[in-house]
């Protein structure tokens, strides 16, 4: 489904990303792990189409990095970007009505749909985003994400600032998704133990390169692997 | 039941209370036009047509997040491009006023492309260019035979059309007040219109989080340059309306210089940045803090605080300071505050959340978002 | 809210180069208001006292003066028409009680601190006049100033106010082209006189069109006319003129009369430059263009801070070309000492003029007009300068006063708005501190009132203004304006 061949993508002088490869297939729900700053919010970024970047992103016989962030979105990609990126000053309500932004067809159907994945944001419907708390509002990235039915999702550090608990029921939301609905998953995370409880295949990435790739499970076993770049 | 007492957003109260508020509003404006004198009535149309510049800017500013202190320039073009069909070319006034929409709305579109790629600071600073180099356009000789050049264009008149209700020249006060109330009234009507809807939500999540608006699949190019064009509209039709008015256009009235931005900027964040009334009641405090430090008489300077010493820029330290008051006590500006003083009384409680089965059976409601009454 | 603040930081640091702008006169754009401004005044006072010998030589016809301040004979007379105004009535009601006249003046924003002392000099003369005479017609005089930060769209406010609020009789001494502009087809069609406004552009003097309106200043014309016959005068061989002047409303009026007027007297105009309204560096570019065509003669029409920088930057250009030495006439809204004493060397020998006394010089103290005048002054405002912007003030009083008084005498039933504009535009007056030999006449043929003038020279050794010749008048000479359109 997705393919990243020598992806680049440099801040001004500075290049994060040294050329790095990378695939998900259909279902798959694939994670890339990684330290601060080794440049997996780059990675998304890149994807997205939200920064200047080199190499190819084939997607489903689409080549990403000629195209446009709304572009993007409207062949099925959506994100949840790093730290919720919740529109704060609009309620709940609109913060899903701009997740349908790029439809137009049946978007009471899926409100609904959320609303009842979600009972916490139905109650919350009308008030504003900025006042939800840290996991509501990642239900609402998530759920603002769905809006647009994409057929790849990408989550940039889910589990910020929530407590393990949440990131826990959070994660098993995420994998309810990818089974329900079959849509692929790539999820950048830190927290790597948790993100390859629910991964069907991981990469490591260290200083803009891809060090390790393998199964969850074989990283999961990988004790040098764990211990060199993963903080375990 | 004890004060503040609750009512529901969208409930039958609610709604009373909406209707009041607008009532009283229209009742002040029409008992204005009909028994104020012209002096009053000028005063109020020249508030009116800030007004409607700030509900422009509004949508630009306080809405979309896009910082603009070019927004002279383009009351400024509304206003030449009246004078210069008029006086040049001998159009009736009525007619300039459509040419300069177009116009305005073309120029503004083509000035938000830097918004596309600058933020902040950095767009303030093209927008300051922007309305600097209108007036240095304004002097210019090579463009003085459609300007005017550092004279301008004199001797504007519009005169009521037969087909109104008002007499000739006696009533030109009213004239110019009725229509710059329509013109106001159908800006804000836009202006919230739009603001509520889908393409409102965008401009909201363009300011909220630019990155996280894009990749909801929202065109940030389409959305920047659409609400500049539409914000540079709707200034330049109250230029258009100011020109005729003051009978004349030179590149020294104040709001065509950066000074005219400032003061805009002023009136949205003192009305309130993105509340619909805001830039209502920003251009009424603007106005009438004006009128009431130019009203010297006896002493010199507001209060006599600055008796006898006459410094320069006086009004701009009376709205210099009232801003640092109005950002650091009250955010949302004065609207915000009257909302704060409201809620001692009455509290505005969200919708009941809505069943998912019931909300299947209609549309979505029109949203209420921060920016709505 | 991050937004928000930086907006609100923006605006600030905005607003207060703005307010800093217009103080320096830096290149901001509003501080062209300021210079602008200074250009349409007169800065009458700095000049050494009047040449008091009569003058009987050629330069300055006295028999023309005593042709034109003779009464305006019958078919001479200005009769204003108040059936073409919206209420005929209130043109011709008596005005009962005290007799309030507005005005409208900077006196915040960057152009107050060359303006402000108008209202000072505007107010003196009226509370002389309550003092010493308990007004005119018995009754009291009451000043109404407004505020309006040169900017012509507040003037019409404010003016509004004053005729619908306040109701004022009168509108009187208004400072500015613009701002004048702004309310002269409002206040001709309401019939309501607005007298005496302080600026030099031709439109005050369309009897015609806008009976309603008067000037109180030297038209820009005449002065550039007298330069002209002074030049011509000391050195009849002038064949070369040059031209610099900033490129706004006041300097092009300027610029237009004298492209005219050395035609008329043969002379070939060798160089054209133009300084913008916002410039205030040094025009070496412009004065290096201007020796390099060597003329005769230069008139420089420099707005405020301009003045000096021209008069420094000439110095050195005179330096750097020893074969430079033509008559340079600068306009007399530079007539400040305070301008030609910081320009050092550069201003040494510069030609400007007045048509008012040197109220500042120590050696007119002793004319009971000047002491009467800084009597006055000094009690309504003791710290201001009482030369320079206030005289005009005074001056624009005492107009006005004596409009009051004709009006008083020709309509013994009572003074209503059409008498005043008849007095006005009729008016034969000689103000107190106009220098011996001007005065002030006005009627159906004559649009302006002072049309004379005395050339002075500044002598930077001694750091005053000198005569040069003596005060020549062209009364009579301008006619009437007529607009173009």
């Amino acid at each position: 489904m997705l393919t990243v061949s020598g992806l680049t993508a440099s801040y001004g002088p500075v290049q994060v990303l040294q050329g790095i490869d990378f695939t998900v297939g259909d279902g798959e729900i694939v994670v890339i792990l990684g330290a601060n700053g080794a440049g997996k919010t780059t990675t998304m970024r890149a994807i997205s189409g939200t920064m200047p970047r080199g190499g190819t992103v084939d997607f489903a016989g689409h080549e990403l990095t000629k195209l446009s962030p709304d572009a993007i979105v409207r062949l099925g990609v959506a994100q949840v970007p790093q730290g919720r990126g919740t529109f704060s000053d609009l309620t709940v309500h609109d913060n899903l009505m701009v997740g349908a932004f790029t439809r137009s067809s049946k978007v009471t159907e899926d409100l609904d749909r959320w609303y009842s994945v979600f009972p916490r944001l139905a109650e919350r419907r009308e008030q504003k985003a900025g006042s939800l708390s840290g996991g509501e509002q990642q239900m609402l990235a998530i759920a603002r994400a769905m809006m647009s039915r994409p057929k790849l999702l990408l989550c940039d550090e889910p589990s910020l600032g929530l407590a393990p608990i949440i990131t826990q029921d959070l994660f098993a939301r995420i994998t309810e998704l990818n089974q329900e609905s079959g849509m692929a998953v790539l999820l950048v995370e830190q927290n790597a133990n948790l993100a390859l409880k629910i991964a069907h295949r991981a990469y490591v990435l260290d200083t803009g390169r891809i060090v390790a790739s393998g199964t969850a499970a074989e990283l999961q076993a990988d004790e040098t692997i764990q211990a060199a770049y993963l903080g375990v | 039941m004890a004060w503040p007492k609750d009512v529901r957003r969208g409930s039958a109260w609610h709604r009373v209370g909406q209707l009041v508020l607008f009532g009283l509003v229209a009742l002040f404006f029409i008992r204005a036009g009909l028994t104020w004198n012209r002096s009053g009535i000028g005063q109020l149309t020249d508030m009116l047509l800030f007004a409607t510049a700030a509900v422009g800017l509004n949508l630009l500013v306080g809405v979309t997040g896009q910082i603009s202190l070019g927004h002279s320039a383009f009351f400024g073009l509304g206003a030449y491009t009246s004078a210069v069909l008029v006086g040049q070319y001998g159009w009736t006034p009525g007619w300039t006023f459509p040419v300069s929409i177009v116009l305005c709305f073309a120029v503004g579109m083509v000035v938000g492309l830097p918004a596309l790629r600058l933020k902040g600071v950095y767009l303030a600073l093209v927008s300051i260019a922007l309305a600097t180099t209108f007036t240095q356009l304004l002097n210019w000789d090579r463009l003085a035979w459609l300007t005017g050049g550092p004279i301008g264009i004199k001797g504007l008149s519009y005169l009521p059309p037969s087909w109104t209700p008002f007499d000739g020249r006696a009533d030109l006060g009213k004239w110019f007040f009725w229509m710059s109330l329509v013109v106001f009234v159908i800006c804000t009507l836009i202006a919230s219109s739009m603001i509520r809807s889908r393409f409102g939500r965008s401009m909201v999540a363009v300011r909220d989080n630019e990155t996280a608006a894009a990749v909801m699949g929202v065109n940030l190019a389409a959305v920047k340059t659409l609400v500049f064009g539409l914000s540079a509209a709707m200034a330049g039709i109250a230029g258009s309306i100011f020109a005729m008015k003051l009978t004349l256009v030179e590149p020294v009235v104040q709001f065509f210089t950066l000074f005219g931005s400032i003061f805009l900027l002023v009136m949205v964040v003192l009305g309130g940045a993105g509340s619909t009334w805001g830039p209502l009641v920003g251009a009424f405090i603007f106005v009438y803090v004006r009128d009431w430090a130019s009203g010297v008489g006896e002493g010199n300077g507001v209060l006599g605080l600055f008796e006898g010493t006459r410094i320069g820029g006086l009004g701009g330290i009376v709205f210099g300071v009232l801003l640092i008051v109005i950002v650091f006590v009250a955010p949302f500006g004065a609207v915000g505050l009257l909302r704060k003083a409201r809620a001692k009384v009455v509290r505005v409680l969200p919708r009941p959340p809505a069943l998912p089965t019931v909300a299947n059976a209609q549309e979505p409601q029109p949203p209420t978002t921060v920016v709505s009454g | 809210m991050a937004h928000k603040r930086l907006m609100a930081v923006f605006v600030v640091a905005a607003l207060a180069a703005a307010a800093c702008g217009g103080d320096d006169e830096t290149s901001t754009t509003d501080a062209a208001t300021p210079t602008t401004a200074a250009a349409e005044t007169t800065a009458p006072a700095d000049t050494e006292p009047a040449d008091t010998e009569p003058a009987a030589d050629t330069t300055a016809p006295a028999d023309t003066a005593a042709d034109t301040t003779a009464p305006a004979t019958d078919e001479n007379a200005f009769v204003v028409d108040t059936e073409a105004c919206e209420d005929p009535d209130a043109a011709n009601a008596v005005i009962e009680g005290d007799i309030k006249i507005g005005t409208s003046i900077p006196l915040t924003g960057g152009p107050a601190a060359l303006f402000a002392p108008f209202a000072d000099g505007f107010q003196a003369y009226f509370d002389y006049i309550n003092a010493t005479e308990g007004g005119v017609n018995g009754q009291t005089l009451v000043p109404i100033v407004k505020d309006d930060q040169y900017t012509a769209d507040i003037t019409k406010t404010n003016v509004d106010s004053l005729v619908f609020d306040d109701e004022v009789a009168l509108l009187s001494g208004i400072i500015g082209s613009p701002n004048n502009a702004a309310i002269q087809a409002d206040m001709n069609a309401l019939c309501v006189p607005q007298l005496w406004a302080a600026t030099g552009a031709p439109s005050w003097g369309a009897v015609d069109v806008y009976p309603w309106t008067t000037g109180l200043l030297v038209p820009y014309a005449v002065e550039s006319r007298v330069f002209l016959e002074y030049a011509t005068g000391e050195n009849p061989d002038v064949a070369t003129a040059a031209l610099f002047y900033v490129n706004n409303e006041f300097g092009q009026a300027y610029a237009e009369a004298f492209k005219a007027q050395v035609e008329e007297f043969g002379i070939e105009l060798v160089a054209e430059e133009t300084i913008d309204v916002t410039d205030s560096g040094a025009p070496s570019g412009q004065l290096t263009n201007i020796a390099a065509a060597n003329p005769d003669i230069v008139l420089a029409v420099p707005l405020g801070a301009q003045c000096i920088a021209f008069m420094t930057e000439l110095g050195n250009v005179k330096a750097a070309n020893p074969d430079f030495a033509p008559a340079v006439y600068q306009t007399a809204t530079c007539a400040n000492q305070l301008f030609f004493g910081a320009a050092g060397a550069g201003g040494d020998g510069v030609l400007t003029s007045s048509n008012l006394v040197d109220v500042a010089n120590p050696e007119n103290a002793s004319l009971p007009a000047v002491s009467t005048y800084l009597e006055a002054f000094t009690s309504v405002n003791a710290d201001a300068n009482p030369a320079g912007i206030a005289v005009a003030g005074w001056l624009a009083g005492e107009m006005t006063v004596a409009t009051l008084k004709k009006a008083a005498e020709d309509c013994p039933e009572g003074i209503t708005r059409a008498c005043i504009i008849n007095a006005a535009r009729n008016i034969d007056f000689t103000p107190s501190l106009f220098r011996e030999g001007l005065s002030a006449v006005m009627n159906a043929g004559d649009g302006f009132i002072a049309e004379g003038t005395q050339i002075i020279s500044w002598d930077a050794a001694n750091q005053v203004f000198v005569d040069q010749g003596d005060v020549i008048d062209v009364e009579g000479t301008t006619g009437v304006y007529t607009p173009a359109s």
